[in-house]
Protein backbone atom coordinates (compact mmCIF):
# COMPACT_ATOMS: atom_id res chain seq x y z
CA UNK A 1 0.00 0.00 0.00
CA UNK A 2 2.78 2.32 0.91
CA UNK A 3 4.78 1.40 -2.35
CA UNK A 4 1.42 2.45 -4.16
CA UNK A 5 0.90 5.68 -2.79
CA UNK A 6 4.47 7.01 -3.23
CA UNK A 7 4.40 5.82 -6.53
CA UNK A 8 1.21 7.86 -7.37
CA UNK A 9 3.05 10.47 -5.77
CA UNK A 10 6.09 10.25 -8.26
CA UNK A 11 3.59 10.74 -11.23
CA UNK A 12 1.16 13.62 -10.07
CA UNK A 13 4.72 15.34 -9.39
CA UNK A 14 5.91 14.03 -13.17
CA UNK A 15 2.28 15.38 -14.21
CA UNK A 16 3.12 18.76 -12.54
CA UNK A 17 7.15 19.28 -14.25
CA UNK A 18 5.88 18.42 -17.15
CA UNK A 19 2.30 20.17 -18.07
CA UNK A 20 3.78 23.58 -17.69
CA UNK A 21 6.28 22.77 -20.98
CA UNK A 22 3.63 21.33 -23.06
CA UNK A 23 0.82 24.19 -22.02
CA UNK A 24 3.28 26.83 -24.04
CA UNK A 25 2.70 24.85 -27.41
CA UNK A 26 -0.33 25.91 -29.65
CA UNK A 27 -2.27 22.90 -30.57
CA UNK A 28 -1.98 24.22 -34.07
CA UNK A 29 -0.95 26.94 -36.53
CA UNK A 30 -2.15 28.56 -40.23
CA UNK A 31 0.38 30.40 -41.68
CA UNK A 32 0.74 31.90 -45.19
CA UNK A 33 2.93 34.72 -46.67
CA UNK A 34 2.19 38.47 -47.82
CA UNK A 35 3.92 40.32 -50.51
CA UNK A 36 4.50 44.14 -49.78
CA UNK A 37 5.63 45.66 -53.13
CA UNK A 38 6.42 49.08 -53.41
CA UNK A 39 7.47 51.64 -56.00
CA UNK A 40 8.93 54.68 -55.67
CA UNK A 41 8.69 57.34 -58.26
CA UNK A 42 10.41 60.37 -59.89
CA UNK A 43 10.25 63.65 -59.33
CA UNK A 44 11.03 67.25 -58.58
CA UNK A 45 9.25 70.81 -57.22
CA UNK A 46 10.12 73.78 -57.37
CA UNK A 47 10.89 74.83 -53.87
CA UNK A 48 11.83 78.41 -54.23
CA UNK A 49 12.62 80.82 -57.54
CA UNK A 50 15.57 82.05 -57.78
CA UNK A 51 16.20 85.68 -58.42
CA UNK A 52 18.91 88.39 -58.84
CA UNK A 53 19.68 91.50 -57.16
CA UNK A 54 17.89 94.17 -59.68
CA UNK A 55 19.47 96.05 -61.40
CA UNK A 56 22.98 94.30 -61.27
CA UNK A 57 25.11 96.80 -61.39
CA UNK A 58 27.59 96.59 -63.77
CA UNK A 59 30.82 98.49 -63.80
CA UNK A 60 32.44 99.52 -67.23
CA UNK A 61 35.66 100.15 -66.30
CA UNK A 62 36.70 97.19 -64.30
CA UNK A 63 39.27 95.10 -66.22
CA UNK A 64 38.47 92.14 -64.67
CA UNK A 65 35.54 89.51 -64.80
CA UNK A 66 32.46 90.56 -62.59
CA UNK A 67 30.59 88.23 -61.17
CA UNK A 68 27.04 88.39 -59.46
CA UNK A 69 25.54 86.20 -56.63
CA UNK A 70 21.91 85.29 -56.38
CA UNK A 71 19.80 87.54 -54.13
CA UNK A 72 17.59 83.99 -53.58
CA UNK A 73 18.86 80.86 -55.10
CA UNK A 74 17.04 78.40 -57.18
CA UNK A 75 15.33 75.41 -54.89
CA UNK A 76 14.30 72.22 -55.76
CA UNK A 77 13.60 69.42 -54.06
CA UNK A 78 13.82 65.76 -56.01
CA UNK A 79 13.50 62.10 -55.39
CA UNK A 80 16.79 60.62 -52.79
CA UNK A 81 19.21 60.11 -55.38
CA UNK A 82 17.75 60.72 -58.60
CA UNK A 83 20.37 62.55 -61.04
CA UNK A 84 19.00 65.60 -63.05
CA UNK A 85 20.21 67.96 -65.31
CA UNK A 86 19.22 71.79 -65.41
CA UNK A 87 18.33 73.11 -69.00
CA UNK A 88 18.81 76.71 -69.40
CA UNK A 89 17.27 79.03 -72.24
CA UNK A 90 17.64 82.85 -72.36
CA UNK A 91 14.61 85.05 -73.61
CA UNK A 92 17.15 87.90 -75.32
CA UNK A 93 20.12 85.49 -75.98
CA UNK A 94 20.71 82.34 -78.01
CA UNK A 95 21.24 80.11 -74.93
CA UNK A 96 18.33 76.91 -75.95
CA UNK A 97 18.05 74.35 -73.18
CA UNK A 98 21.99 74.01 -72.36
CA UNK A 99 22.81 72.17 -70.00
CA UNK A 100 24.05 74.55 -66.67
CA UNK A 101 27.38 73.35 -64.63
CA UNK A 102 29.24 75.53 -63.08
CA UNK A 103 31.58 76.37 -65.52
CA UNK A 104 28.24 78.37 -66.68
CA UNK A 105 26.33 78.51 -70.11
CA UNK A 106 27.39 80.80 -72.26
CA UNK A 107 24.88 82.49 -75.60
CA UNK A 108 22.96 84.45 -72.36
CA UNK A 109 22.33 88.04 -72.78
CA UNK A 110 20.76 91.44 -71.14
CA UNK A 111 18.89 93.58 -73.76
CA UNK A 112 18.03 97.02 -73.12
CA UNK A 113 14.39 97.64 -73.42
CA UNK A 114 14.62 101.14 -74.73
CA UNK A 115 17.33 100.55 -77.07
CA UNK A 116 16.83 96.64 -77.78
CA UNK A 117 20.36 96.71 -79.77
CA UNK A 118 22.55 96.92 -77.19
CA UNK A 119 22.89 93.90 -75.07
CA UNK A 120 25.43 93.04 -72.76
CA UNK A 121 26.75 89.07 -73.30
CA UNK A 122 26.82 86.95 -69.38
CA UNK A 123 27.10 83.60 -68.45
CA UNK A 124 24.49 81.80 -66.23
CA UNK A 125 26.29 79.59 -63.62
CA UNK A 126 24.59 76.42 -61.79
CA UNK A 127 27.40 76.16 -59.10
CA UNK A 128 25.54 73.58 -57.52
CA UNK A 129 26.08 70.78 -59.80
CA UNK A 130 27.32 68.08 -58.56
CA UNK A 131 30.04 66.85 -60.83
CA UNK A 132 30.82 70.24 -62.30
CA UNK A 133 29.12 68.39 -65.83
CA UNK A 134 25.70 69.62 -65.14
CA UNK A 135 24.34 66.47 -62.80
CA UNK A 136 22.37 67.01 -59.64
CA UNK A 137 21.39 64.55 -57.32
CA UNK A 138 18.15 64.33 -55.24
CA UNK A 139 18.22 64.94 -52.05
CA UNK A 140 14.95 63.77 -51.16
CA UNK A 141 11.45 65.66 -50.64
CA UNK A 142 12.86 66.81 -46.96
CA UNK A 143 15.97 68.34 -48.42
CA UNK A 144 16.50 71.20 -50.61
CA UNK A 145 18.61 71.57 -53.09
CA UNK A 146 20.17 74.68 -54.25
CA UNK A 147 21.55 75.09 -57.77
CA UNK A 148 23.43 78.06 -56.80
CA UNK A 149 22.82 79.42 -59.47
CA UNK A 150 25.28 83.20 -60.38
CA UNK A 151 26.06 85.35 -63.23
CA UNK A 152 29.40 86.11 -64.55
CA UNK A 153 30.22 88.95 -67.41
CA UNK A 154 33.43 89.09 -69.13
CA UNK A 155 35.38 92.36 -68.76
CA UNK A 156 35.59 93.07 -72.44
CA UNK A 157 31.56 92.45 -72.45
CA UNK A 158 31.06 94.90 -69.37
CA UNK A 159 33.52 97.92 -70.62
CA UNK A 160 31.89 97.62 -74.38
CA UNK A 161 28.24 98.19 -72.51
CA UNK A 162 26.52 100.89 -73.62
CA UNK A 163 24.80 103.36 -70.82
CA UNK A 164 21.52 102.00 -70.11
CA UNK A 165 19.61 101.18 -67.24
CA UNK A 166 16.71 99.19 -68.73
CA UNK A 167 19.19 95.81 -69.30
CA UNK A 168 17.03 92.46 -68.65
CA UNK A 169 16.54 89.12 -69.48
CA UNK A 170 14.59 85.84 -68.56
CA UNK A 171 16.21 83.00 -67.90
CA UNK A 172 14.11 79.64 -68.09
CA UNK A 173 15.02 77.00 -66.00
CA UNK A 174 14.06 73.17 -66.85
CA UNK A 175 14.83 70.41 -64.74
CA UNK A 176 15.07 66.84 -66.64
CA UNK A 177 15.76 63.85 -64.92
CA UNK B 1 -24.08 -17.13 6.03
CA UNK B 2 -26.92 -19.04 4.57
CA UNK B 3 -29.30 -17.29 6.15
CA UNK B 4 -27.93 -13.82 4.91
CA UNK B 5 -28.09 -15.20 1.02
CA UNK B 6 -31.71 -16.17 1.67
CA UNK B 7 -32.81 -13.01 2.62
CA UNK B 8 -31.12 -11.49 -0.35
CA UNK B 9 -32.62 -13.25 -2.90
CA UNK B 10 -36.01 -12.76 -1.19
CA UNK B 11 -35.33 -9.00 -1.51
CA UNK B 12 -34.20 -9.46 -4.97
CA UNK B 13 -37.09 -11.35 -6.00
CA UNK B 14 -38.90 -8.55 -4.19
CA UNK B 15 -37.49 -5.43 -6.08
CA UNK B 16 -37.68 -7.02 -9.45
CA UNK B 17 -41.49 -7.84 -9.09
CA UNK B 18 -41.88 -4.25 -7.92
CA UNK B 19 -40.23 -2.94 -10.76
CA UNK B 20 -42.02 -5.09 -13.18
CA UNK B 21 -45.76 -3.55 -11.52
CA UNK B 22 -44.92 0.13 -10.35
CA UNK B 23 -42.83 1.86 -13.51
CA UNK B 24 -41.18 2.26 -16.65
CA UNK B 25 -37.08 1.93 -16.77
CA UNK B 26 -35.34 4.89 -17.54
CA UNK B 27 -32.02 5.47 -18.45
CA UNK B 28 -29.16 8.23 -19.05
CA UNK B 29 -27.18 7.48 -21.88
CA UNK B 30 -24.30 10.45 -22.01
CA UNK B 31 -22.92 11.46 -25.25
CA UNK B 32 -19.99 13.73 -25.56
CA UNK B 33 -18.30 15.72 -28.28
CA UNK B 34 -15.37 17.68 -28.53
CA UNK B 35 -14.91 20.42 -31.13
CA UNK B 36 -11.43 20.94 -31.99
CA UNK B 37 -10.25 24.25 -32.68
CA UNK B 38 -8.89 24.93 -35.82
CA UNK B 39 -8.50 27.45 -39.26
CA UNK B 40 -8.61 26.73 -42.60
CA UNK B 41 -5.68 28.10 -45.00
CA UNK B 42 -5.51 31.55 -44.98
CA UNK B 43 -6.81 33.76 -47.69
CA UNK B 44 -3.64 36.01 -48.28
CA UNK B 45 -3.42 38.89 -50.65
CA UNK B 46 -0.47 40.56 -51.62
CA UNK B 47 -0.07 44.60 -50.44
CA UNK B 48 0.87 47.09 -53.20
CA UNK B 49 2.55 50.70 -51.94
CA UNK B 50 2.64 53.64 -55.02
CA UNK B 51 5.16 56.16 -53.05
CA UNK B 52 5.26 59.70 -54.50
CA UNK B 53 8.18 60.94 -52.48
CA UNK B 54 6.85 64.22 -52.84
CA UNK B 55 3.87 62.98 -50.68
CA UNK B 56 2.18 65.23 -47.64
CA UNK B 57 0.70 62.38 -46.37
CA UNK B 58 1.20 59.20 -45.15
CA UNK B 59 1.25 56.48 -47.96
CA UNK B 60 -1.23 53.18 -47.56
CA UNK B 61 -1.15 50.17 -49.53
CA UNK B 62 -4.05 48.34 -52.07
CA UNK B 63 -5.07 45.50 -52.84
CA UNK B 64 -7.22 43.60 -51.36
CA UNK B 65 -7.69 42.02 -47.49
CA UNK B 66 -6.10 38.89 -46.10
CA UNK B 67 -8.75 36.83 -43.77
CA UNK B 68 -9.14 33.38 -42.08
CA UNK B 69 -12.21 31.08 -41.08
CA UNK B 70 -11.66 29.33 -37.77
CA UNK B 71 -13.95 27.89 -35.39
CA UNK B 72 -16.63 29.44 -33.65
CA UNK B 73 -16.20 31.38 -30.48
CA UNK B 74 -12.78 29.66 -29.70
CA UNK B 75 -10.19 32.82 -29.25
CA UNK B 76 -7.22 32.74 -31.65
CA UNK B 77 -3.74 34.56 -31.83
CA UNK B 78 -1.86 35.77 -34.39
CA UNK B 79 1.71 36.95 -34.76
CA UNK B 80 3.77 38.54 -37.91
CA UNK B 81 7.20 38.31 -38.97
CA UNK B 82 8.50 40.92 -41.81
CA UNK B 83 11.81 39.47 -43.49
CA UNK B 84 13.24 42.54 -44.69
CA UNK B 85 13.19 43.74 -40.66
CA UNK B 86 14.92 40.24 -39.79
CA UNK B 87 11.99 37.58 -39.18
CA UNK B 88 11.40 38.35 -35.57
CA UNK B 89 7.64 37.30 -34.50
CA UNK B 90 5.38 40.50 -34.27
CA UNK B 91 2.20 40.00 -32.15
CA UNK B 92 0.93 43.67 -30.87
CA UNK B 93 -0.73 43.77 -34.03
CA UNK B 94 1.34 46.61 -35.56
CA UNK B 95 4.35 44.89 -37.16
CA UNK B 96 7.46 47.40 -37.93
CA UNK B 97 8.69 46.24 -41.47
CA UNK B 98 11.23 46.90 -44.12
CA UNK B 99 11.02 47.09 -47.75
CA UNK B 100 14.02 45.87 -49.90
CA UNK B 101 14.75 47.38 -52.69
CA UNK B 102 18.07 48.34 -54.67
CA UNK B 103 20.39 49.60 -52.49
CA UNK B 104 18.22 50.98 -50.27
CA UNK B 105 14.91 50.31 -47.63
CA UNK B 106 12.16 51.53 -46.68
CA UNK B 107 10.32 51.02 -43.15
CA UNK B 108 6.74 50.89 -43.26
CA UNK B 109 4.02 49.71 -40.53
CA UNK B 110 1.53 47.08 -41.06
CA UNK B 111 -1.25 46.97 -39.38
CA UNK B 112 -2.77 43.42 -38.28
CA UNK B 113 -5.56 41.68 -36.45
CA UNK B 114 -3.46 40.16 -33.28
CA UNK B 115 -5.61 38.36 -31.59
CA UNK B 116 -10.11 37.11 -32.37
CA UNK B 117 -12.36 34.63 -31.60
CA UNK B 118 -13.51 32.38 -34.37
CA UNK B 119 -16.60 32.79 -36.56
CA UNK B 120 -16.86 29.61 -37.54
CA UNK B 121 -16.92 27.92 -41.06
CA UNK B 122 -18.80 27.90 -44.14
CA UNK B 123 -20.22 30.41 -46.12
CA UNK B 124 -22.51 31.75 -43.41
CA UNK B 125 -19.39 32.23 -41.57
CA UNK B 126 -17.82 35.69 -42.40
CA UNK B 127 -14.44 35.50 -42.61
CA UNK B 128 -11.84 36.90 -39.81
CA UNK B 129 -9.94 40.08 -41.56
CA UNK B 130 -6.04 39.81 -40.21
CA UNK B 131 -4.88 42.13 -42.52
CA UNK B 132 -6.94 45.17 -44.17
CA UNK B 133 -5.98 46.03 -47.96
CA UNK B 134 -4.39 49.83 -46.57
CA UNK B 135 -2.82 47.59 -43.57
CA UNK B 136 0.60 48.75 -44.87
CA UNK B 137 1.93 52.56 -44.05
CA UNK B 138 4.67 54.22 -45.15
CA UNK B 139 5.26 57.76 -42.69
CA UNK B 140 5.79 60.93 -44.35
CA UNK B 141 9.28 61.38 -43.81
CA UNK B 142 9.99 58.09 -45.04
CA UNK B 143 8.56 58.01 -48.53
CA UNK B 144 10.07 61.49 -48.82
CA UNK B 145 13.22 60.39 -48.29
CA UNK B 146 12.59 57.48 -50.56
CA UNK B 147 14.91 56.60 -53.58
CA UNK B 148 13.54 55.78 -56.93
CA UNK B 149 12.68 51.89 -57.17
CA UNK B 150 11.28 49.02 -56.58
CA UNK B 151 10.76 47.46 -53.00
CA UNK B 152 9.62 44.37 -51.64
CA UNK B 153 9.22 42.62 -48.73
CA UNK B 154 7.77 39.20 -47.06
CA UNK B 155 4.96 38.94 -44.06
CA UNK B 156 4.22 35.93 -42.60
CA UNK B 157 1.13 35.58 -40.66
CA UNK B 158 0.48 32.61 -38.40
CA UNK B 159 -3.01 31.90 -36.90
CA UNK B 160 -2.24 30.03 -33.55
CA UNK B 161 -4.23 27.57 -31.75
Amino acid sequence: MKKIILLMAALAAMSFAINPVFAASPAGFTSAEIKVNAQVGVSCREIQKGSFPSPLLIDTQTAAEQTFPNSADELVRCTSGTVFTVKVSSTNGTALDETCTSGGVGDMALQSSSWPSDVISYTFTCGGDTDGNGRFTGAGYSTNKALGIGIKIAAADAQAAVAHNDYSDTVTLTITY
Amino acid sequence: MKKLMAVLAAMAFVVVMAGGAWADVTGDVDINATVSGKCNAITANDLTLTIDPATASAVSSTGSATTVQCSKSKAFTVTAASAGAGGAEDNDGSLAGVLTGPGATIPYTLAYTSSFNGAGFGSAATPTTLLNANAATVAIVDANAAEEGTYSDTVTITVEY
